[in-house]
């Protein structure tokens, strides 16, 4: 098998493949490192990789014990999943030096299931961003076009699934951050069930909005990742005892959507700023659910147009409070040579950039004694007036169909406000704000670029999601994925 | 705008952020562009609504305080940036506080 098989490997082949003897470990360690210094130059998907700590890791797998349903499968991890004895900065210069001493529950959990951890990826600093141009590492460029954003703040553990440098990405998702960029990059995303998915280990944005999740590129794959990354954990209180419970991704994966009821809410399309091509493949989407079967009933998203307000406040808050460790005494890499505030001011000002700096700042303005009520309780009072609004639609339905992005990706470096940015945000963030899960999914591809779906579901009910995008996949095309080229795509 | 330059530098100083002055005027325009069009938010009526501060569920468990290994040495100086001292075991840093 060489680099360029590997990269067109599914999960499931790949895993098959080594159980039954067709290549080792070893081989598609060696074709990921292969596929990684070709596309690397070009996209910058890999913010640090041990080469040699995954032949290591790969060449002590001999026997796979019979659960460990990802033996030997090199995947890559977020930089802000923590990663033992792998630096895990954050996309962050103040973190460039650290190095954890310990491994996220998820990791421990891919880790114990077989894979071997091979590339940290590239991200929006501290997962704040949407177009992966918020990196201290450098822009994360599309591998299906190097001129456009792989979408944020997932970008590298995107981008590496897209162009075949791994064949599975963990990632998290705060406010679109997996999901967004799956959209953008041909892939398939999902935002778990707060609290199916442990936290601990993960670099916190805002605590009560953030999930990991996988990235993958069929469906199966993701269903058969999040089984093995899902379950309560005592190490995060926040954890949910369901998740043990709850059925499995993988449960009637292959029954199709005959007879489920989905909700399609089409005054959404009609919102300023929604691409035609968003809008097409929104209701190209629709389409092939109703043709197999699926009963289609237009639905309100109630208060979707406040999402975006409640949302950056509380995120901008929490964030406020997560960053204040980084201080170069107890976290971040000390800067300044004087008392201890000279020190402070020092570290944080060169250590954070631009949007860090904007988000603490404005968390901590609404927090503050004045305007506490006006901003922060507001906005949290409208969150529980969402949420539930929204949970009270799945009394009627399966699951609710809506766009991912209102646009397609755009150039790297084009000028947006601060607050355009955020607006792109508008279809992603219900599904935080209400701790739903929710799965983006491609439908097809327009002018050279992918373009995706989103469906969200009633709290973990994710194998609902699944059997929707699963039909989805079945029924679309993406022809000339970067996953099948040898070389990088030249910018278009 | 709701947040001037000069109150923009007076917060930064507060969070222990230091900024140019250049950056402050930026940093006050892009917040005020939000925090206006977060004045959305008093279209809603949320009277008799409780705010909603954790995820559903708002599980806050607290798990057995069980003592686990302690960190390799290895790791110790890998996390200290050169500071940790595996001689006398001791976080050797520069004194901050004057």
């Amino acid at each position: 098998m060489n680099a360029d098989e590997f990269a067109q490997l599914t999960l499931e082949d790949a895993v098959a493949g080594v159980r039954q003897g067709a290549f080792g470990p070893i081989e598609l360690v060696e074709a990921s490192i292969d596929r990684m210094d070709r596309f690397e130059p070009v996209i910058n998907a890999v913010i640090t990789r041990d080469d040699s700590a995954a032949r290591r890791d790969a060449a002590g797998k001999k026997d796979a014990a019979a659960d460990q349903s990802l033996f030997g499968v090199p995947l890559a991890v977020k930089d802000n999943i923590m990663t033992r004895g792998l630096r895990s900065t954050c996309g962050s210069r103040i973190l460039e030096n650290f190095v954890p001493p310990y491994d996220a529950t998820v990791v421990s959990k891919i880790r114990a299931a077989g894979a071997v951890v091979h590339g940290k990826t590239n991200m929006d600093e501290f997962a704040m961003g949407a177009t992966g141009e918020n990196s201290a590492y450098g822009a994360t460029k599309n591998p299906w076009n190097p001129a456009r954003v792989t979408g944020g703040s997932s970008s590298g553990s995107a981008a590496i699934v897209a162009y075949g440098g791994a064949l599975a990405a963990l990632a998290s998702d705060t406010g679109g951050s997996i999901r967004q960029p799956a959209s953008f990059c041909g892939l398939v995303g999902m935002k778990p069930t707060y609290g199916r998915v442990s936290r601990y280990g993960l670099g916190s944005l805002a605590s009560s909005l953030d999930q990991i999740g996988p990235l993958t590129r069929t469906v199966r794959d993701n269903a058969l990742l999040m089984d093995i990354i899902s379950g309560h954990d005592p190490m995060d209180s926040t954890s949910a005892k369901q998740a043990d419970v709850a059925d499995a991704c993988m449960a009637g994966i292959d029954d199709g959507v005959k007879g489920l009821r989905f909700g399609y809410d089409p005054s959404l399309l009609d919102k300023e700023g929604v691409s035609p091509v968003v809008a097409g493949a929104l209701r190209r989407a629709v389409d092939i659910m109703r043709e197999n079967g699926a009963e289609i009933r237009e639905v309100t998203i109630p208060l979707i147009d406040y999402g975006v307000a409640a949302y950056y406040i509380i995120c901008s808050c929490e964030a406020s409070a997560n960053m204040a460790r980084y201080d170069g005494v107890r976290y971040g890499k000390r800067q300044g040579d004087g008392d201890v505030w000279q020190v402070y001011g020092e570290t944080r000002g060169k250590g954070f950039g631009d949007e860090v700096k904007r988000r603490i700042m404005m968390g901590s303005y609404a927090l503050s004694a004045g305007y506490y009520d006006a901003y922060y309780l507001k906005a949290a009072r409208v969150r529980r007036l969402f949420t539930k609004e929204m949970t009270a639609l799945f009394s009627d339905i399966d699951a609710i169909i809506m766009p991912v992005a209102p646009t397609p990706p755009r150039e790297i470096g084009a000028e947006t406000s601060v607050l355009e940015n955020y607006l792109g945000d508008i279809f992603t963030l219900p599904a935080n704000l209400t701790s739903l899960p929710a799965l983006s999914f491609p439908v097809g591809v327009l002018g050279g670029l992918p373009v995706g779906a989103q469906a969200m579901a009633a709290p973990f009910r994710e194998n609902i999601l699944y059997r929707l995008a699963r039909v989805a996949e079945q029924n679309s095309r993406l022809p000339d994925a970067p996953w099948t080229k040898p070389e990088p795509e030249a910018a278009k | 705008m709701l947040i001037d330059a000069k109150e923009t530098q007076a917060l930064a100083d507060m969070l222990r952020i230091n900024i140019a002055p250049d950056d402050a005027a930026r940093l006050a325009e892009d917040m005020s562009s939000v925090l206006d069009y977060v004045r959305l938010l008093d279209e809603v009526d949320v009277s008799g609504v409780d705010p909603m501060e954790v995820g559903i569920g708002g599980y806050a468990e607290l798990r057995e305080d069980v003592p686990g290994e302690s960190l390799p040495v290895e790791a110790l100086e890998a996390m200290s940036g050169g500071a940790f001292d595996s001689q006398t075991e001791m976080f050797v840093t520069k004194p901050i506080f004057s």
